[in-house]
C-alpha cells in the first residue's frame, strides 16, 4: 500500500460520517447479553478479517491464503446498583413478629449500593485457510459472543442478617456467568462474475450457568420470620450443548463498496436446555443435610440480523456503517425445573416440577455504528468508531444480574503491519450507560408482597423488585494478531 | 463428547473473571451458621392417652410463617406395654381447611416418658395444602417426633425431607396438634413447643 494524497480530507470525512452515528432512532433498542467486540472496529457484517465466522461467514472468502487470528477483548466493567427501600416486600415494625423485613437494621441490609468493578478477558482464536482455490474460504473458531461474568463486592456484614454481606443485589446475583460459547466451523465462497460471497457457518454452541443468589421459598426478599432466619441460597450450575446455523451474502457491486448482509440463528433453534444441579438452602435449618436438585434449565438467545456498508480506498481511507437486529424478545422467561419429576413444565399455574420461574419479556434490540479507517502511513491504519445500542431488558423485569440499557461507544485504535504476514490490531472501546432509575413495584393495603399482578406476572414468576438506580461503565481493549501463512 | 468437554472448559477459562459460587455458598453457611435451628427435644414427663381429633400444624423450616394443616386422629392402645400409637394425618386446605387428598398413617409405640417417633414414609401434600409453595403439590419424606404434653396438646420435631418440588432438608421444622372440642375451621393454629419462659 502506498501513501495517497488527500488523506488528511479522507480522515475528516471519515469522522464526519462517524460522528452521525450519535444520532440513533428514539425508537431503537439495544443489544442484551451480546458482548462479542472481538475484532474491534474490523468485526462487522463486511469484514474480511477471520471474525467474519461469527459476523457474516461470506466474509471468509475476501481474502485468500492460509491465516490465523488470536484476538483477545480485555475489558472492565463497574457498575452500581442503589436498591430502594421501597422495593422490599415487607417491612416490620417489631423485628420478633412477622415475616419480612425488620425495620432499621434490616432495611439496611436489604437496601442500599451493591457495586463491582470486574476484569474480564474473552478470546477469539480462528484459522482459515483457501486450499489453493481462489474464492474459497473455510475456517474455524472459537468464542463468547453472548453472555458475562459478574462477581459483586462484599458489604458490611451484620451478624443478625448474615445474607446482608452479599449486598443488595444478592437476590438476583452474588457472583456468576452466564454465557454462549461458540465453536464454529464456517465456509464461503466468492462468485467473481456476479462479485457476490456467499457463506454460512455452523455452530456448537456450549450454553453455561453457573450463580449464586439469595433465594426465598417463595420468591420474596423477606430476611426473617418471627425472628427467624429465612433468607436463603439458591446456587445454580447447569450446562448445555446445542447447534446454530449462521449464513451469509457480501457484494461488491463497484470496486471497493461491499454491501453485508447475514443471520445468525438461536442457538438450539428456540429454547435450549441446560442441565445440572440446583443446591437450595432455604429457612434456618441446619445445612449439612443439603442434597443438590438434579435440574434443567430453559432459556433462549436471541437470533441476529446483520447488515453493514463499507466503502473506501485501499491503504487511505474507509467508511463503514453497521447494524444488527437482535431478537431478544425470544427470552421470555427462564426456568428452572426439577427432573426427577415426570410431569414437569415451565407452563401451568403452578408450573410442576418449578424450582425457579424468572419473567424476562425482553424486547427486539437495535444497534448501529459506524465507523471509519484513515491510512497514516503504508503500515498503520488508524480506525475511529461510533456506535449506539438500545435496550432489551423492560423496566417490569429489569434486575442486576442481566442489566441491561441504552448505551453509546466511541472506539479509537489502530491496525498495524508488523511484516508482510503479521498484523496487530489495537482498539479501546469505551460503552458509556446513561444511569437507569425504576420506581418500586405498587402494594395494595395490607398485602405483604409487592404487587406483581398488575405486571402481568403470576405469583409463581415471584422474584424480589429490583427498583432502584443503575449506574454503569465498561471500557473494552482489543487486541488481535492476524498471521498470514 | 467428554473431551469436548474439557476443551470447552479449558477455553471457558479463558473467557472469565474469577467465580467461585461454592465458596460464596459455604461463606453464607459459615455467617449463618449462629442462627440456623439446633434440633432439640423438648421436656416430656408423662405419657398419657391423647387419642382424639387434632388439628396439627407443620411449621417447615422452609418457611415456619406458613405452616401446613392437617386433620389428625391419634389412636392410643394402652393395652399393650409400650403403648401403641397410631397418627392419620388428613391434609387440609390453608385456606378453607375442607380436606385435600389423600390422608397417611404411621404408626409406633410410646415411651413411659410420653416421647414417640413416627414414619409416614413418602407422603404427597397436594398443592391446595402447601401454603409454603402455594399451589405446588410437595412430596416428602416425614418423621415426626412428639410427646404427649397433655390430654389436648402434642407436640414436637419434624424431620425428614423434602423431595419435590425441590431437595430441601425438613431438620429443624416443628409441629404443633391441638385436640378439637368444636369446629376444625376455627380451631387455633399452633406449631410449635411453647418457648421456655
Amino acid at each position: 500500500m502506498q501513501r495517497r494524497p488527500g488523506r488528511l480530507a479522507a480522515l475528516a470525512l471519515t469522522v464526519a460520517l462517524s460522528a452521525t452515528a450519535l444520532s440513533p432512532a428514539e425508537q431503537a433498542h439495544a443489544s442484551g447479553l451480546l458482548v462479542a467486540r472481538f475484532g474491534g472496529e474490523h468485526g462487522h457484517p463486511t469484514t474480511y478479517n477471520l471474525t467474519a465466522m461469527y459476523y457474516n461467514p461470506a466474509g471468509l472468502s475476501l481474502l485468500g491464503g492460509t491465516r490465523l487470528m488470536l484476538d483477545g477483548t480485555f475489558a472492565w466493567r463497574s457498575f452500581t446498583f442503589n436498591r430502594d427501600p421501597a422495593g422490599i416486600d415487607n417491612t416490620l415494625a417489631d423485628p420478633n413478629v412477622g415475616t419480612g423485613t425488620p425495620a432499621g437494621a434490616g432495611v439496611e441490609a436489604n437496601s442500599g449500593e451493591a457495586s463491582l468493578f470486574n476484569v474480564l478477558a474473552n478470546p477469539f482464536i480462528g484459522f482459515a485457510t483457501d486450499f489453493g482455490v481462489e474464492g474459497l474460504g473455510v475456517g474455524l473458531s472459537f468464542y463468547v459472543p453472548i453472555g458475562g461474568v459478574t462477581n459483586f463486592d462484599k458489604v458490611d456484614d451484620n451478624p443478625d442478617f448474615p445474607g446482608a454481606e452479599d449486598g443488595p443485589a444478592r437476590w438476583w446475583v452474588i457472583e456468576g456467568t452466564l454465557r454462549a460459547m461458540y465453536f464454529t466451523a464456517a465456509v464461503a465462497y466468492r462468485i467473481e462474475d456476479a462479485r457476490l460471497s456467499i457463506g454460512a457457518g455452523f455452530n456448537l454452541v456450549l450454553s453455561q450457568m453457573d450463580t449464586i443468589r439469595a433465594r426465598n421459598s417463595d420468591g420474596t426478599d423477606h430476611l426473617t420470620s418471627n425472628g427467624q432466619l429465612l433468607e436463603g441460597r439458591a446456587l445454580i450450575d447447569v450446562s448445555g450443548l446445542d447447534v446454530s446455523l449462521s449464513a451469509g451474502l457480501i457484494w461488491e457491486p463497484i470496486d471497493h463498496l461491499y454491501i453485508g448482509l447475514s443471520y445468525q440463528s438461536q442457538p438450539g433453534f428456540g429454547t435450549t436446555r441446560m442441565t445440572g444441579d440446583t443446591t437450595l438452602v432455604l429457612g434456618a435449618g441446619p445445612v449439612d443435610e443439603v442434597t443438590p436438585t438434579p435440574s434443567e434449565f430453559f432459556n433462549a438467545w436471541p437470533d441476529v440480523i446483520r447488515a453493514g456498508v463499507r466503502y473506501g480506498e485501499p491503504g487511505c481511507w474507509e467508511v463503514r456503517l453497521f447494524g444488527e437486529l437482535a431478537r431478544w424478545s425470544k427470552l421470555y422467561e427462564q426456568c428452572l425445573l426439577n427432573t426427577t419429576i415426570a410431569d414437569r413444565s415451565c407452563r401451568g399455574n403452578p408450573p410442576p416440577g418449578k424450582i425457579v420461574l424468572i419473567p424476562r419479556r425482553w424486547e427486539d434490540a437495535v444497534g448501529v455504528r459506524v465507523g471509519g479507517s484513515w491510512w497514516a502511513s503504508e503500515d498503520a491504519e488508524l480506525v475511529l468508531g461510533l456506535g449506539y445500542d438500545g435496550n432489551a431488558v423492560p423496566d417490569k423485569t429489569i434486575d442486576p444480574a442481566l442489566y441491561d440499557t441504552e448505551k453509546y461507544t466511541i472506539a479509537l485504535g489502530g491496525r498495524f503491519a508488523l511484516s508482510d504476514s503479521l498484523n496487530l490490531s489495537v482498539t479501546y472501546t469505551q460503552v458509556i450507560y446513561p444511569d437507569r432509575t425504576v420506581a418500586a413495584r405498587t402494594h395494595q393495603p395490607g398485602a405483604t408482597t409487592g404487587d406483581i399482578e398488575s405486571l402481568g406476572f403470576t405469583e409463581p414468576e415471584r422474584s424480589p423488585d429490583a427498583a432502584g438506580t443503575y449506574k454503569h461503565a465498561i471500557g473494552v481493549l482489543d487486541v488481535s494478531v492476524e498471521a498470514t501463512f | 463428547m467428554k473431551t469436548f468437554s474439557l476443551v470447552s472448559l479449558s477455553l471457558a477459562a479463558l473467557t472469565t473473571a474469577c467465580i467461585d459460587t461454592q465458596n460464596r455458598l459455604d461463606e453464607f453457611y459459615d455467617r449463618s451458621e449462629p442462627l440456623r435451628i439446633t434440633v432439640q427435644s423438648g421436656e416430656c414427663v408423662e405419657r398419657l392417652d391423647i387419642s382424639g381429633d387434632y388439628l396439627l400444624a407443620v411449621a417447615t423450616v422452609v418457611n415456619p410463617s406458613a405452616p401446613i394443616l392437617f386433620s389428625a386422629d391419634f389412636v392410643i392402645d394402652s393395652s399393650t406395654e409400650p403403648w401403641g400409637l397410631t397418627v392419620a394425618m388428613q391434609p387440609i386446605s390453608y385456606t378453607d381447611r375442607s380436606d385435600v387428598g389423600a390422608a397417611f398413617t404411621a404408626s409406633g409405640t410410646i415411651a413411659s416418658d410420653g416421647t414417640f417417633s413416627l414414619d409416614f414414609g413418602e407422603i404427597t401434600v397436594l398443592g391446595a395444602a402447601n401454603p409454603v409453595v402455594p399451589g405446588v403439590d410437595a412430596v416428602a419424606t416425614l418423621l415426626m417426633d412428639g410427646c404427649t404434653n397433655s390430654l389436648t396438646f402434642s407436640c414436637g420435631n419434624i424431620g425428614g425431607a423434602i423431595i419435590e418440588p425441590a431437595q430441601l432438608p425438613l431438620t429443624g421444622s416443628t409441629y404443633g396438634a391441638v385436640a378439637l372440642d368444636d369446629d376444625l375451621a376455627t380451631a387455633e393454629v399452633i406449631s410449635a413447643c411453647p418457648v421456655a419462659e
